[in-house]
């Protein structure tokens, strides 16, 4: 997502990436600092090397992009014409996948210990923050796409929310034996997750193929 | 806020390219590491 944003040419069509990433690495810093004691901080060698890598990431990123943001709010100028406003279904998808990214986000956050007891596959307290983190971040992305109204500023973020599906259920598949499959909420996982790649891949088709480089309004 | 049609676009700033670049190469390497750090087994 960031390296896509990379080669926009107007703020308001990265808005998305900055809310996402904005969220996704404070929470990140805040959920590694809470488990520190998981990291191998004691540890020699590549793990070692790996723990500080991580810390280096999460504290140093959260002032890179304090930066940017700074600087992109002192550069002259406002916002484009709005392109394509986003049709009413695809509004309503985006508040249903903030409100169960939300419940669940924050669910992970906040009862980590309960939420392993239904989760799809096995969770430390750590690994269910790292996931809530994710889910919190997807919230707000989604959140940002709304508020944003346009398909032309969402571009990027509509690829992310397939990679996220695609991604997540190569996974699964990959390691399908240790998935909870007893267990409802993981049947529910894989058909959120769907929801994910073939809404993620429609409104890139829509933003990317359809917009092109010359936008026309697609009907509501 | 919408740029007037005398108004230009505010762009994407130099910085915030390079930003994003940095940012995009950290987290490949924190993806990584996820996978050397995470311990399941309590």
């Amino acid at each position: 997502m960031l390296l896509l944003a990379v080669s926009e040419k107007a703020w308001a069509n990265i808005r998305i990436v900055a809310a996402a990433v904005g969220t996704f690495v404070p929470i990140m810093c805040i959920t590694t600092a809470l488990h520190l004691d998981r990291f191998h901080f004691e540890a020699s060698g590549p793990p070692l090397v790996a723990a500080w890598a991580w810390m280096i990431v999460y504290i140093t990123v959260p002032f890179l992009l304090l930066a940017a943001i700074i600087s992109q709010l002192r550069a002259p100028g406002g916002d484009p014409t709005l392109v394509a406003p986003l049709p009413t279904w695809l509004r309503g998808l985006l508040g249903l996948n903030a409100a169960i990214s939300l419940a669940l986000g924050l669910l992970l956050m906040l009862a980590p210990q309960f939420m392993a007891t239904v989760w799809p596959w096995a969770l430390t307290p750590l690994t269910a923050r790292t996931i809530g983190t994710g889910f919190l971040t997807v919230t707000v992305a989604s959140l940002q796409f709304m508020r944003e109204n346009d398909l032309r500023r969402g571009r990027v973020g509509a690829f992310s929310y397939a990679l996220i599906g695609a991604l997540q259920l190569t996974a699964i598949a990959r390691y399908s034996n240790t998935v909870l499959w007893d267990r409802p909420a993981s049947w529910l996982y894989v058909l959120f997750m769907l929801g994910f790649l073939c809404g993620g891949l429609f409104t890139a088709y829509m933003s990317w193929v359809q917009l092109g480089d010359e936008p026309r309004a697609v009907p509501a | 806020m919408e740029a007037s049609a005398s108004q230009s676009v505010r762009p994407v700033t130099l910085f915030t390219r390079l930003i994003f670049i940095l940012s995009a190469l950290l987290a490949i390497i924190a993806g990584i590491q996820l996978y050397i750090l995470t311990d399941n087994t309590d």
